[in-house]
């Protein structure tokens, strides 16, 4: 087998032998944050009444925000920091330590602040949410299958539903600008490392800590209220609440950071000559997704904060009975919710309209109409969060403006759509996997898109709301859409950040698997959704037996795509072909750089003179 | 761009190594992943398991006719048990927690075509039903049930503890059962002497409510409480009101 030894480097290894960082890894984060927890728990439980369900909820709340803090320090996060503040910060030979120089697969286990082993991070972990997500699903359509099944009982089924739903939605928000917004973007703009190092590597290892805590939820009793945990349902669940507003407020704090990072990081960083019309595309999409997340998350956070305090102190913020307003929580969840959506599909279209000039050998077809196709989507989706709403009960009046903005989110779309297929036009696209993924998109996306024009319609949302076709709808734009986007991604950058070519016979099989699987999963929903199915329940009349019945179906192919696609990574990752530096012929930044990248990516900054897609002309 | 060193669209580098490992690799892996998720269903699957044994009506060998119908007649008996200890007491050996619960089970079998008749001891007391709704007998052979040896049609909304109400799943074309039994509260919870194998007219301080209703072909059915009696999470439909074993169940009509 060839070497791809992340452990050669062309710097001497670091070895500030005598200082606590190169002591600390993820295992004494895991020990140092489960005793934060242990203790946090028994010291604030002694003397409490826990038959009483608010000092049950405050006492397990308080340890689960315990167990993240004390696994911060227990890696190691708060070294730097506290060591500036006591004048002593860290030499240069400890800073060369924390970017993992020289450390081999161990730095992935370590508080590192290389842009690339956070991005290397990301995709690791993504893939395992994804895979837990994806086996509740098979759970949930197993469960399905057949009317009165009693494959789990409906509480099980509450939980799975639950479970799938934010496991699903938290590593989808991470899908794309994870791996590639850490890992590619930087190099992809010419710089030598993120802007805020430091706090990139808190991103992930913050967002890791939820992790546990979401799983802990299993144990504490399920989390019975789905994953939009409506007030006041989720005040007055049981015990396995406290995981999911713990997950919740700790993913807050991540994507603010991740936001806040790679917008600076684009905005301050980029290579001499880079102005914004030469930017990637992929560049651009990252950006206003994780810009859209800075506003829109803290207000999921503040939701949840007010729920704990309902739960814990005895708040009464969504409680009507005395001044407050279940309404207040859906507005806040929502203004959260729709711009959510596009935080998770923007970058996915994104690394999908990078891929499109590359394969077809042409350039994007009109540039600016793709940044204002983005920004006109990132603008519109915050004005649309109500449409979530219209049958809620809230003033009908302004059900009105809301259908308005959210029709009109359709014409930014549109120009996505237009951008591809121009570019596409008359083109002889070069049939590789990540190509493939452009047109599963385009397929997916109008079948999402066209469908989605119904729901934002008031009267037909009143029809349709809360049934299979919702259920339908979603998974075609952030399944069918955003996910594939990725999963494309991850094919075209798979040599650049493991220095191997993905295994292109498994891909093409997973990637037949996974589309075919996937429309007979969720085309027939459309159907027995309008017909009434309702979502979320674990039960159906018999008049919808044959639909679920295929759906399901198509579900097991979906899951056996996913596996076969999982193997493909890991097998290629260890011993799949050599890479060349340039396998696609690209002409964006990150392909002039060898694998294993350099520590600073470049040996000399890069000067742009063009713009990166100028397939088919002369250089200038 | 700056220039970059490109390799030939096309030409990515492949060494034998790549190829050396086919798809059977691939294949054996998507099976055992297969395997795992089928074992985390299985997990699934028995953490759903109801630990309970079903509780057998008893068939008698008489019959009887109702509405023209000639019927067979069967018979189960249950109770409300104020906690874990006197229901074990009882025969309900399954569930864990302290809480109020009907048993000696919650699953009961019902024979088809029959007319079941059913006998309930409760000592329970209680608030307010939130819906005056099943405050009505409905269901039952002549529209009343018997509370300690009276005939009524409905309790007052403020006068129930708990309620039987079978009905339905809406998942076949299974024969139609809605039954709907209050059960009539006692002035204050008188567990301490709560004997329901003794004779309610001499020793029981409860109630003994019974009822008879009749069964049509094969299907499942559930029953539960409609009177919120959990312990305070979702306006009192939590906790117990959700919890198969305690105030929900099924049956199985065979």
């Amino acid at each position: 087998m060839t070497t791809l030894d992340h452990q050669v480097g062309s710097h001497p290894i670091p070895n500030p032998s005598k200082s606590l960082i190169t002591k600390l890894n993820m295992g004494t984060g895991t020990v140092v944050g489960a005793i934060f927890a242990v203790v946090v728990y028994f010291w604030l439980r002694s003397g409490e009444d826990m038959s009483v369900p608010q000092n049950d909820n405050r006492v397990l709340l308080i340890s689960m925000f315990a167990w993240s803090v004390g696994f911060l320090v227990g890696i190691g996060a708060f070294i730097g920091p506290f060591r500036w503040l006591i004048g002593k910060d860290l030499t240069d030979e400890e800073q060369l330590f924390l970017a993992g120089e020289g450390q081999g697969i161990s730095r992935y286990f370590r508080y590192c602040t290389d842009h690339k082993v956070v991005g290397i991070q990301y995709l690791v972990g993504v893939m395992a949410m994804l895979g837990v997500g994806g086996t509740l699903a098979m759970m949930i359509r197993t469960n399905l299958a057949m009317p009165g099944s009693k494959i789990v009982t409906p509480a099980i089924y509450n939980s799975l539903v639950g479970l799938h739903g934010i496991t699903m939605i938290v590593a989808m928000i991470v899908v794309s600008t994870g791996p590639f917004g850490n890992f590619i973007l930087p190099i992809m703009i010419g710089a030598r490392d993120m802007a805020f190092p430091r706090l990139n590597a808190l991103s992930w290892w913050v967002l890791f800590t939820a992790i546990p805590v979401l799983c802990s939820a299993w144990f504490l009793g399920g989390i019975p209220t789905g994953w939009t945990a409506y007030a006041p349902l989720s005040v007055q669940a049981g015990p396995g609440m406290n995981a999911f507003v713990a997950t919740i407020i700790i993913f807050a704090v991540s994507t603010a950071v991740t936001g806040a990072n790679i917008t600076a990081t684009v905005v301050t960083m980029r290579a001499k000559g880079m102005k914004w019309n030469r930017v990637p595309i992929f560049v651009i999409g990252a950006t206003i997704s994780v810009a859209l997340a800075i506003p829109a998350f803290p207000t999921f956070m503040v939701s949840m904060i007010m729920t704990a305090l309902d739960r814990t102190v005895g708040t009464t913020y969504f409680d009507a009975q005395f001044g407050g307003s279940g309404w207040l929580y859906a507005h806040l969840f929502w203004i959260m919710g729709h711009p959510e959506v596009y935080v998770i599909l923007l970058p996915g279209v994104a690394a999908l309209m990078e891929i499109v000039p590359v394969f077809v050998r042409k350039p994007l077809f009109s540039y600016n109409a793709a940044i204002l196709g983005f920004s006109g989507i990132a603008g519109l989706s915050v004005l649309v969060w109500a449409h979530h709403m219209y049958i809620s009960g809230w003033l009908p009046m302004l059900n009105g403006p809301f259908m308005i903005t959210t029709e009109m989110i359709s014409i930014p779309t549109g120009l996505i759509f237009l951008v591809i297929l121009g570019t596409l036009w008359r083109g002889k696209p070069w049939m590789k996997l990540p190509m493939l993924s452009v047109y599963a998109f385009l397929w997916n996306m109008l079948i999402g898109g066209v469908t989605g024009v119904y729901l934002s319609d008031v009267p037909a949302d009143n029809y349709l709301h809360g049934s299979m076709y919702v259920t339908a709808h979603f998974h075609y734009t952030l399944m069918g859409a955003a996910l594939t986007g990725a999963i494309a991604g991850l094919a075209y950058w798979f040599p650049k950040m493991t220095g191997r070519m993905l295994h292109e016979k498994a891909g093409y099989i997973a990637f037949w698997f996974v589309q075919i699987g996937f429309q007979i999963l969720f085309l027939g929903m459309f159907i027995s959704g309008a017909e009434g199915q309702p979502r979320r329940v674990a039960d159906y009349a018999a008049m919808y037996k044959h639909s679920d019945m295929i759906s399901t179906v198509g579900a097991y192919s979906v899951g056996i795509g996913m596996l076969f696609l999982l193997w493909a990574v890991v097998h290629s990752w260890r011993k799949g072909a050599i890479a060349p530096m340039n396998p696609w012929g690209a002409k964006t930044l990150e392909w002039t750089v060898p694998f294993p990248v350099p520590l600073e990516n470049f040996d000399t900054p890069p000067v742009i003179t063009s713009d990166p897609y100028g397939y088919g002309r002369n250089e200038k | 761009m700056t220039s970059t060193s490109t390799a030939a669209p096309g030409s990515p580098s492949t060494n034998s190594e790549a190829k050396r490992n086919g798809l059977a690799g691939a294949i054996a892996f998507v099976l055992v992943g297969v395997l795992v998720v089928a074992g985390v269903g299985f997990g699934l699957h028995k953490l759903s398991a109801d630990p309970q044994k079903p509780l057998y009506a008893t068939l008698a060998t008489d019959t009887v006719t109702v509405n023209g119908e000639n019927l067979h007649k069967a018979s189960v008996t249950m109770g409300v048990y104020p906690d874990q200890a006197s229901a074990a007491e009882h025969g309900s050996k399954a569930n864990a927690k302290d809480w109020v619960q009907y048993g000696p089970s919650s699953h009961l079998v019902l024979p088809q075509h029959t007319l079941v008749t059913m006998t309930l001891h409760v000592y329970d007391s209680g608030e307010k039903l939130n819906n005056a709704f099943f405050g009505k007998v409905i269901g039952t052979v002549g529209g009343t049930i018997t509370v300690d040896g009276k005939d009524v049609s409905s309790v007052p909304a403020d006068e129930v503890q708990h309620t039987f109400t079978l009905h339905g799943l809406p998942t076949s074309s299974q024969d139609p059962l809605f039954v709907n039994v209050p059960l009539l509260r006692v002035t204050t919870d008188d567990k301490d002497n709560f004997l329901p194998t003794k004779d309610p007219a001499t020793d029981f301080k409860g109630h003994t409510i019974v009822f008879s209703f009749v069964t049509g072909g094969k299907g499942e059915y559930v029953w539960n409480c409609e009177y919120p009696c959990g312990d305070g999470t979702y306006q009192k439909f939590g906790a117990v009101m959700g919890a198969v074993g305690y105030m929900t169940g099924k049956v199985t009509v065979a």
